[in-house]
């Protein structure tokens, strides 16, 4: 094994765990399309792990400090590329702007902005996603209201509203 | 190694804030990566100064190697902060529901409680303005149509979606 193949395994990884997501996506039918990122995802972080517990040896290993250094880059590097993969394909399932191309396609004539929110508004997507957070147990549903819980969206959400505030300067719509 | 990588990003972030608190700039995506990549370009140049001179043992750099590394990290911090990045600048509805469901602490909302907090510009004006600024759709006589560009793009991520053996773009 050389150094090239070495320094860049996080890239050999992303593309094995394309590989294996797109392959269990199409034809293993048990695995649904959020089964084959997790999937996928695992198993290019095995192949992580592999290729470094292999490289445990002169020239590759200077001493075991280095070696858990390189180790946790390649597997930061591995997951911020994994993220950017599963973002790239979820943009093209759930992004409105795609949803929005897609209505201007189907228009011969051109929609105006009031022609658009005939089939397709706030309505429709907010029933949409409430369907698809109660599908991925993020809210709970007693029947009639909707609340929620501390889960990976939640915390996002939170997150997401204080580096609003930090970047954009923009206030926070926390209550307290 | 990975305190270089996060000095270097930190750097290129505490610039990208000082800039946005100036002027926030018309295309922001390309803008940060502008401001990353120099500030990456320049902290290498600074590094591979004093590798010469054996400067920099304890950042744990021992070969060019070790610079690639960085390199493809940074790489990837970067164009992840650009994605996440997008849902700073335009609402997530499902982000928006949650957090409003967050502040109605114990008593919950109904569906119609949520779509009247929803206005229909808060998703859909700013994005499809987006798709003109970037020339994805054009605006002529008040009606919105789809440009060459936007076709392909759109072509593209129909192709996805079919390899994802999913049914449609479901927004």
């Amino acid at each position: 094994m050389t150094f090239l193949v070495y320094s860049f395994q996080s890239v050999f990884a992303l593309g094995l765990n394309i590989l294996i997501q797109i392959l269990s996506v199409r034809y293993i039918h048990c695995t649904g399309y959020f089964k084959s990122i997790i999937l996928g995802f695992v198993t290019g972080f095995l192949f992580v792990l592999l290729i470094s517990l292999s490289c445990m040896h002169p020239p590759y290993f200077q001493s075991t400090a280095d070696f858990f250094s390189i180790l946790i880059v390649d597997i930061l590097t591995y997951s911020f590329l994994s993220y950017c993969y599963f973002a790239f394909i979820n943009t093209s399932v759930t992004a409105i702007r795609i949803r929005l191309l897609q209505e201007l396609d189907h228009a011969s004539d051109g929609l105006s902005f009031e022609d658009l929110l005939i089939n397709y508004n706030s309505k429709f997507i907010i029933q949409m996603r409430l369907v698809r957070l109660k599908h991925n147990h993020q809210i709970n549903f007693d029947g009639k209201r909707y609340s929620v819980r501390l889960t990976f969206v939640s915390i996002m959400a939170l997150v997401i509203e204080f580096m609003k505030f930090l970047v954009l300067g923009r206030k926070m719509r926390l209550s307290k | 190694m990975l305190i270089t990588c996060i000095s270097l990003f930190l750097t290129a972030f505490l610039m990208h804030l000082i800039l946005w608190r100036i002027r926030h700039p018309k295309s922001p995506v390309r803008a940060i990566l502008i401001i990353f990549f120099m500030t990456f370009i320049a902290g290498t140049a600074v590094l591979l100064n004093n590798y010469e001179a054996s400067k920099i043992e304890w950042f744990g750099l021992h070969s060019m190697w070790d610079i690639l590394r960085i390199f493809l990290l940074y790489l990837a911090w970067t164009f992840t902060y650009c994605f996440i990045y997008h849902g700073f600048e335009d609402d997530s509805p499902s982000l928006f529901i949650v957090l409003n469901i967050w502040n109605s602490h114990n008593k919950g909302m109904t569906v119609e409680e949520l779509v009247d907090l929803m206005p229909d510009e808060v998703f859909f004006k700013n994005r499809i303005e987006y798709l003109v600024i970037e020339k994805l759709a054009v605006l002529e006589n008040g009606r919105y149509s789809i440009s060459k560009k936007g076709k392909s793009i759109l072509k593209l991520f129909l192709f996805l979606i079919k390899l994802m053996k999913q049914d449609s773009v479901k927004g």
